[in-house]
């Protein structure tokens, strides 16, 4: 797990953004899985944010659906489908506590509850990379212990995370910290801590 | 569990634009409509002229001098003609007979001796019934020994030909006017909806959604809006000939597999105007 930390406006969206291929990089590359950014490939973007969550700091919520509706959403996208979707979403809500509200709006829930609903849809289809921005600011202590524990768990299953914080409160042993300000890394890599 | 999907997808276009759907419905109901009304037009115009066109014989009158040997093997010889379907044989006695039953008085008394010539009736095959046909036929009829006269509609044929060929001319263009039209209302209507939708179709894109899972929602959208007008103007013609026309016009509903193929045509039409309107608004 990577956590990269800087206060507001350092440019951790935009780093997260580029790596989501929303924004087009002036220089570098890119590489996911051993591939490169499929820039000018026709398609190439949809093949690409398949293998990645992105936990979104908006949450970008369709609110004409519901909470279940909304997690179950990339699957569809994917070809591939668990023979049992329900559970699956089903298991995913209970995780974060979510279970009881799966047939609410999103609208009906508070920021915290749509930042897990968020978590949870970028977890479904276990992708290789998770991109979570600042998913921990919007919750409550214990729902950020919950979030947190289920990104770590993430980690031990051999996904990446690279997860963003203004305050760097974030309380795991497992990740590398990186601090960034106006798009440049100001410090060098830091293990673990808070 | 996909299928079930995209139908959803496609429901919640139509819940979410039902004003802009039901106007759509309502114009592509009309043209339609107009379609089936071109249909049932040119089958029974195919018809009509089916009827007509056994009307179109030759009658070769023949010498008075002919024996009745003579004029047996002279009909064997027209029957083996190419291009003759049928050959009767009327004699005088019989043509005086039907005149007097045309003219409803009876004339045989008023005359010293029967004018009336005997005569075949010749039935040309389907590829003679044209005016050049008609006129080859009558040549050959009337260089055979024995065959006085030959005489057939000559300009009712050509006349009967040019109306078809206008009808069907005129057909034609009102058929791809109308499908044209049933295009471009599918694909505005497609259009409407993606605009409103714009919102959403942007965060699927975001989230991974390939440009066919975008996409194929409207094409259903599409189908269905042309399928459901078809189907209710189908019924709307079949209302309005079989309750309201048949009563006074021998019209005929075209059958069955006739509105099948137009609802089969519908569902072309329905997906050339999702294309096109997905193709205008739809940028991903």
């Amino acid at each position: 797990m990577v956590v990269v930390c800087g206060p507001s406006g350092a440019g951790k969206t935009t780093l997260l953004d580029l790596i989501y291929l929303s924004e087009r990089p002036e220089g570098g590359e890119l590489f996911l899985e051993g591939k490169m950014a499929p820039w000018n490939e026709p398609g190439g973007f949809s093949g690409w944010r398949r293998k990645i969550g992105y936990v979104f700091q908006d949450q970008k919520l369709f609110f004409d659906r519901t909470v279940f509706e909304n997690v179950a959403l990339p699957f569809f996208f994917d070809s591939h489908q668990p023979p049992q979707l329900r559970p699956e979403v089903e298991k995913w809500l209970s995780a974060v506590g979510l279970f009881g509200q799966k047939e609410k709006s999103p609208g009906e829930l508070s920021l915290g509850e749509r930042t897990l609903v968020t978590l949870c849809r970028a977890l479904i289809t276990a992708p290789p990379l998770i991109l979570a921005d600042d998913p921990l600011s919007n919750l409550d202590p214990a729902r950020a212990e919950v979030a947190l524990q289920l990104l770590v768990k993430e980690t031990q299953a051999g996904r990446g995370i690279v997860l963003t914080s203004a305050t760097g409160s974030v309380n795991t042993a497992r990740a590398k910290f990186y601090f960034i300000d106006r798009g440049q890394l100001v410090a060098e890599p830091q293990k673990g801590g808070t | 569990m996909r299928a079930g999907f995209f139908v959803k997808e496609s429901l919640r276009g139509i819940k979410r634009e039902k004003g802009n759907t039901l106007l759509s419905l309502l114009s592509l109901l009309m043209a339609f409509l107009l379609l089936d009304l071109y249909f049932v037009g040119a089958y029974n115009l195919s018809f009509f002229s089916e009827r007509l066109e056994k009307g179109l014989v030759l009658q070769a009158f023949l010498k008075e001098e002919l024996s009745d040997t003579e004029r047996d093997e002279l009909q064997v010889r027209i029957g083996a003609l190419g291009g003759v379907a049928a050959v009767e044989y009327q004699s005088a006695d019989s043509a005086l007979a039907e005149l007097e039953r045309d003219l409803g008085e009876s004339i045989a008394g008023e005359l010293s001796a029967n004018p009336l010539p005997a005569s075949f009736t010749v039935e040309p095959t389907g590829d003679r019934k044209n005016p050049e046909g008609l006129a080859e036929l009558a040549e050959v009829l009337k260089a055979l020994p024995g065959v006085e006269e030959v005489l057939y509609p000559e300009s009712w044929a050509a006349d009967l030909e040019n109306a078809f060929a206008k009808t069907e001319r005129l057909g034609m263009w009102l058929f791809i006017a109308l499908s044209v039209g049933v295009v471009l209302l599918t694909a505005n209507t497609i259009r409407l909806v993606l605009k409103s939708r714009s919102q959403t179709v942007a965060l699927f894109a975001l989230l991974g959604a390939s440009k066919a899972f975008l996409t194929l929602p409207y094409y259903l959208e599409g189908i269905f809006l042309a399928i459901v007008s078809a189907l209710f103007a189908w019924v709307g013609v079949a209302w309005l000939i079989i309750g309201v026309i048949r009563s006074t016009l021998p019209l005929a509903l075209f059958p069955f597999t006739v509105g099948l193929l137009t609802l089969g045509f519908a569902v072309i039409l329905g997906l050339a105007g999702s294309f096109l309107g997905i193709k205008k608004e739809l940028k991903v």
